[in-house]
């Protein structure tokens, strides 16, 4: 055992070294990796696992961060290591090392299974897994055209700093903050079940905030988070033309400093997809998490109105007929888009909300056992959503939220169209500041830019807009929403949850939607 | 050997380490920082047992300086040939990095104070003491039956080491211990927080914790809806930590100095030295500043609360007061808990608070209310003066919430 442990980790260690360069070569389905694997799952088995699965991961980060016209950060950071999680009697285990031999992996293996036999004092009910099809020896690769870590970091600097120049050009910005983070995961996955999994994901994020300052230093005025992350690549940094566009962000920001302070008061929302993503992220995609409608995540991330969901699925009205709401890991350029989950499971596409009514939760495999009632009397199958996912090889998975989105009308309008129709309102872009209780029932969300709509046309900025909202009556005052043309993905890298707690990448797609008769503060006010 | 014991990389291994990579280094300057440890935890939620795990790590961070220009590079792989490529990479960075200005000359040898936070009780835990420590909440609220409980214990024993080119070299080794859990009551309307940190696990009182937190949710139970408002609020220390850590978003020097801050002064520069929040001050209403000679004691701080309009007539609190016994007994000892020296409560024959009872069936021994420094939370019935509270056994700074 001890010489095969070296002689892995001889033939390993190159090819993992090697991806230290700046220019990190792809990593292949490899074999001493499956080796590793194979070590891992065994030997857990072996200590009395009834089931085990190992990631064996490498999570290669990549950032540059500027502002004005210098350099502020430059950090290139390569982690590489092996998780491996045991069910021992229906209690979970997990031992994690970054030693990536033999000796290591079975270390990590026998300790996943001696956590979890210590457990076994405190469990109640034991844990049970839906079935999974097993997937041998695949691969899967998220759909980038250039990989940004070819990129040198001197040419991302360049545009960085091309484009802070371009918004420091505009009279009244004083500063701009602006920065790329590359992520590329080379995944690999194998569990008791049989399946064999490798993956490369890569995602890009794109930072940029211009402020503006009064001349007396009266007021300041920001505008940032203009570009949305994305499970892409560099091609699609360079689609957001930043040079072209900082003058116009560095323009929003300053009218800002001129705009007219809110009236509150009840309007008409008219939400860009650049601002709902948000308000789904935190209204919709976070109270149907199942385990935090169930109360797992209750001493950390918070709880469900949402719940419990005997009491609310196929019954909860959450909106209007028209409105529903999907759950996938497939879209392309999702920053939650994959091939596998860590579970093994090829996620498939499903509706949490249906025809406006509450259908479903976000699942993993042992999740998707609490709703069996649920899903016997829809006559569908009790399967995991594929909804599983850890941040790093040292992390252990559990349910993380998939790309949730809300899908597009019937009617071929946008954002235009929908302002247009409103006669008194407010149009919101870009999001900003919010705060949600932890049953995502009330909430308070504030925005980037704000355009004062009368008679159906846009007359004017204004500043310090915050709307109120619950979370139900919310969704149900939404009377428009755009078409399939208007779709558009916003997005997070640092959805937290857990403990301890993981970071979790998600998308968001949406259309332009239009809320009736909504409570607007002003969140200028000094008393 | 534990488990933190193979993690944690020895002073000697980490010097000589560091020593290595310096000497693969072609720049200027070169810091190298080393963390390396071992994290266990569990974690339990809606009375179950949820994951638990321990990992091994290790991350080594590179960062090279020609001149005024610098950049990092972070591996956790040992090996020299990995060692190597991330010196050059840091180095590569470094080069192509414009000159930041605010760069820092670096150290050279320094004295440090020695500091003790490590403790070989927190590093040599075992999965099955972990496992029990989850039970002092697990076991009373599923015997309970109208209670559901979620909690997190995590442990961690690491060293830390620095070091340049300079001769600077640092080493620390350090174990912390926390445990935080929430109750819950299955009606949905009591919820009860407690939590604790310490280097050294023997210090955690596991249940003493968990059954505050037990008493917390029942004591929340049914809350009534009030009118929105301006009230005078009590916040526990977890409580304003927390509302202190946003305030850190807001407090870089750079900026203030800048103007894109609220603690940036109109006009120019920053708020340093002005009085930014009032303390004192409070306007206390005639009714009650005509008891302003007075101390409070339990059997005061009791009639207040049966009804603060007959206790103080005149006196601006809202609040109608409570009748019932045992709700006034449990707010007194809830109100106790928060005193840094908790009074001791009367026996239940003492004539202080027997008629009303108003001293929770726990009360203990000692008798004799204090007759001088009363009850601290007794302040606070229609204030907030500073005076109150610091809970010897509260949060730690560092327990989190999204």
């Amino acid at each position: 055992m001890a010489a095969a442990g070296i002689a892995a980790a001889n033939a390993l260690s190159p090819r993992f070294t090697g991806l230290l360069s700046a220019q990190p070569a792809e990593l292949p389905q490899d074999d001493v990796i499956k080796q590793l694997m194979m070590t891992a799952i065994n030997t857990a088995k072996s200590a009395g696992a009834s089931y085990s699965d190992v990631r064996i991961g490498r999570y290669h980060n990549s950032i540059v961060f500027t502002r004005e016209q210098q350099i502020v950060n430059t950090a290139d950071v390569n982690n590489i290591g092996a998780g491996v999680r045991a069910l021992v009697d229906g209690t979970w285990g997990f031992g994690a090392t970054k030693t990536l031999t033999t000796d290591g992996v079975a270390a990590a293996a026998r300790e996943a299974v001696a956590i979890a036999r210590a457990n076994r004092i405190a469990r109640d009910q034991p844990v049970q897994l839906t079935p999974v099809q097993a997937y041998s020896n695949v691969t899967w690769k998220s759909s980038f055209k250039i990989d940004p870590f070819t990129i040198p970091i001197e040419q991302r600097a360049d545009l960085l700093l091309r484009a802070n120049a371009e918004a420091l050009k505009v009279k009244g910005v004083r500063f701009v903050n602006s920065g790329l983070l590359f992520v590329k995961e080379d995944r690999n996955f194998a569990s008791t079940e049989g399946s064999v999994i490798s993956q490369t994901i890569v995602r890009v994020g794109v930072p940029f905030t211009v402020t503006a300052v009064a001349p007396d230093n009266s007021d300041f005025q920001t505008r940032g988070n203009v570009v949305a992350p994305a499970g892409r690549g560099w091609e699609y940094v360079l689609e957001q033309d930043l040079v072209g566009n900082a003058g116009k962000w560095a323009e929003q920001a300053v009218q800002k400093l001129q705009a007219k302070s809110v009236e509150v008061g009840r309007y008409d929302l008219v939400l860009h997809p650049t601002h709902l993503w948000l308000t789904i992220h935190e209204s919709i995609a976070h109270p149907t998490e199942l385990d935090r409608a169930l109360g797992y995540e209750a001493n950390y991330a918070g709880t469900s109105f949402v719940a419990p969901p005997e009491k609310m699925l196929g019954k909860l009205k959450y909106g209007p007929e028209f409105m529903n709401i999907q759950g996938d890991r497939s879209q392309e350029g999702g920053c939650a888009t994959i091939g596998y989950d860590d579970e093994g499971v090829k996620p498939e596409n499903f509706l949490i909300i249906k025809n406006g009514v509450l259908n479903d939760y976000q699942t993993t495999r042992e999740q998707a056992a609490w709703l069996k009632w649920w899903y016997d009397s829809q006559g569908r199958p009790a399967r995991s959503h594929g909804c599983s996912n850890g941040d790093s090889w040292g992390t252990v998975q559990f349910q993380r939220m998939p790309n949730v989105s809300l899908l597009p009308g019937d009617k071929d309008i946008g954002w235009n169209d929908i302002i247009a129709a409103t006669d008194r309102g407010i149009a919101i872009e870009g999001d900003g500041s919010f705060s949600i209780d932890q049953q995502r029932y009330n909430a308070q969300f504030g925005g980037q830019v704000f355009h004062e709509i009368r008679g159906g046309k846009i007359v004017g900025q204004l500043k310090d807009v915050a709307y109120q909202m619950r979370t139900p009556d919310f969704w149900n005052s939404m009377d428009m929403i755009g078409g399939q043309k208007s779709y558009t993905m916003g997005a997070t890298f640092f959805d937290g949850k857990g403990q301890p707690g993981q970071v979790n990448a998600v998308s968001h797609g949406c259309v332009p939607s239009r809320f009736r008769n909504i409570n607007v503060i002003n969140t200028g006010r000094k008393s | 050997m534990t488990s933190s014991t193979r993690a944690i990389m020895a002073r000697e291994r980490a010097q000589d380490l560091i020593e290595k990579i310096v000497k693969m280094s072609k720049a200027d300057g070169i810091t190298v920082t080393i963390d390396s440890g071992y994290q266990a935890d569990v974690r339990f939620a809606a009375n179950q047992m949820s994951t638990a795990g321990g990992v091994t790590r290790s991350q080594i961070a590179i960062d090279s300086a020609f001149g005024k220009r610098h950049a990092a590079a972070t591996t956790n792989d040992v090996s020299d040939d990995s060692l190597r490529r991330t010196v050059a990479q840091s180095e590569a960075l470094a080069k192509l990095s414009p000159e930041d200005p605010e760069t820092m000359p670096p150290l050279g040898p320094q004295t440090y104070v020695p500091v003790s936070g490590f403790f070989d009780a927190t590093a040599d835990i075992t999965p099955e003491e972990r496992a029990r420590a989850a039970l002092t909440a697990l076991e009373p609220s599923r015997k309970a039956g109208d209670l559901k409980t979620a909690g997190f214990i995590i442990v961690n024993a690491g060293a830390n080491a620095i070091g340049n080119k300079n001769g600077m070299f640092a080493y620390n080794r350090a174990t912390t211990a926390n445990y935080t859990l929430t109750v819950r009551t299955n009606d949905g309307t009591g919820s009860g927080w407690g939590g604790a940190e310490s280097p050294d696990w023997n210090k955690l009182d596991f249940a003493s914790l968990s059954t505050r937190a037990i008493e917390k949710a029942r004591l929340s139970r049914s809350p009534v809806a009030i009118e929105p408002g301006k009230y005078t609020v009590i916040l526990e220390p977890q409580a304003v930590g927390d509302l202190v850590q946003l305030m850190e978003f807001y407090l870089g020097a750079r900026e203030s100095d800048e103007g894109r801050s609220p603690f940036t002064k109109q006009g120019g520069g920053n708020k340093v030295g002005e009085k930014i929040a009032d303390v004192p001050g409070f306007a206390f209403s005639d009714a009650l500043k005509a008891h302003a000679s007075e101390t409070w004691d339990y059997e005061k701080l009791n009639q207040w609360l049966i009804s603060p309009k007959a206790f103080a007539p005149g006196t601006k609190m809202t609040y109608a007061g409570d009748k019932d016994d045992a709700d006034r007994a449990n707010i007194i000892a809830y109100l106790s808990t928060l005193s840094e020296k908790p009074v001791p409560f009367p026996p239940p024959a003492a004539p202080a608070a027997s008629s009303q009872e108003a001293a929770p069936a726990a009360s203990s021994s000692e008798a004799a209310p204090a007759s001088s420094s009363a009850a601290p939370a007794a302040s606070s019935s229609e204030a907030a003066p500073a005076a109150s509270s610091a809970p010897a056994s509260s949060a730690p700074a560092s327990s989190s919430a999204q």
